[in-house]
């Protein structure tokens, strides 16, 4: 050390200006991370028409049906579901459960979704996500009556 | 955003004076661009219309494939694409692009699936109708946009 300079003189420079410049900076980009929503996707195969040479699955098909709440609170926003005959109401949690029994355990049964053209589409996607939770492999849409009127 | 130096001490930058330059400061611009591009590409996607999705368990992760047909349903029932609104002649048309670029020579099939982004509230008639346009396209494979099911609520 050379004589008269004090100890401190000889210690690396530490900006604290430029460490919180970064901090903040770090700190903003954390926060806005959230905001980004990250997008998930269902993906679902529509009915095809096999040709006359395709064999017709002979088993029978599990029908879920999903129709508007008509009574109570916001009736519009809830709906009742159905398993073949077995009405489960709006506890839709008891879907996948209901299905794979109504399938006997067999993945490969047909199931076709039915809701009413007035549901909304929140409890359509709940339906289809219970049957993926059911790992049933040939879900659709039950094919709805033919179109008349062109929509604008 | 400098670094202040006092008088006498050593200068990390003083062996290449004139051509040197400050670390920090580097870093500092590197945050700021990666920041404003993130928010910029977020805000400047036009392909997704402001619809609030339903949550889904079993939903997979959504990778972007450029040039896939994303349709978004308002609330209201309105189908948007790109931020216009589309009527079933035009959503047809754009359809059967849609499968010309999507069905491989050889290949019966679509190898994408198209995208379906819908409003939680929109009623399934609005959403029943696109479907069997795509059907009558012979695009059998859609797939439903939902949110992330860990992602935070967002305050309204």
């Amino acid at each position: 050390m050379a004589a008269g300079k004090s100890k401190f003189e000889d210690e690396p420079a530490s900006s604290f200006t430029s460490m919180i410049d970064i901090v903040f900076l770090l700190l903003i980009f954390f926060i806005l991370q959230p905001f980004k929503a990250k997008e998930m996707k269902l993906v679902n195969e529509l009915p095809k028409d096999q040709g006359p040479a395709s064999t017709p699955d002979t088993r029978e098909t599990v029908r879920i049906r999903i129709v508007p709440a008509t009574i109570g609170e916001k009736a519009k926003e809830r709906a009742n579901f159905m398993v073949n005959s077995t009405m489960l109401g709006e506890n839709y949690e008891r879907l996948a459960q209901e299905v794979r029994n109504a399938a006997k355990g067999d993945s490969e049964v047909p199931v076709a979704l039915a809701p009413h053209p007035a549901v909304h589409f929140v409890h359509v996607l709940r339906a289809l996500d219970q049957c993926h939770i059911a790992r049933m492999t040939k879900v659709s849409f039950e094919a709805p009556p033919p179109r008349t009127a062109v929509k604008k | 955003m400098g670094a202040k130096r006092k008088k006498g001490k050593a200068d990390p930058s003083a062996a290449c004076e004139g051509g040197g330059f400050e670390m920090t400061s580097m870093i500092d611009v590197t945050f700021l661009l990666i920041i404003f591009f993130m928010c910029v590409t977020e805000l400047a996607d036009q392909s997704k219309a402001k619809v609030e999705l339903p949550v889904a368990e079993k939903a997979e992760e959504d990778t972007h494939i450029p040039g896939r047909v994303i349709i978004n349903i308002t609330e209201k029932g309105e189908r948007m694409i790109m931020g216009q609104e589309y009527d079933d002649a035009g959503l047809s048309r754009l359809m059967q692009l849609e499968r010309e670029a999507s069905v491989k020579p050889g290949d019966q099939f679509p190898s994408r699936a198209i995208l379906i982004r819908v409003d939680k509230n929109t009623e399934y008639e609005d959403v029943e109708h696109v479907m069997q346009l795509c059907m009558e396209n012979k695009l059998w494979r859609i797939a439903f946009a939902t949110k992330d099911p860990n992602a935070p609520e967002k305050r309204r």
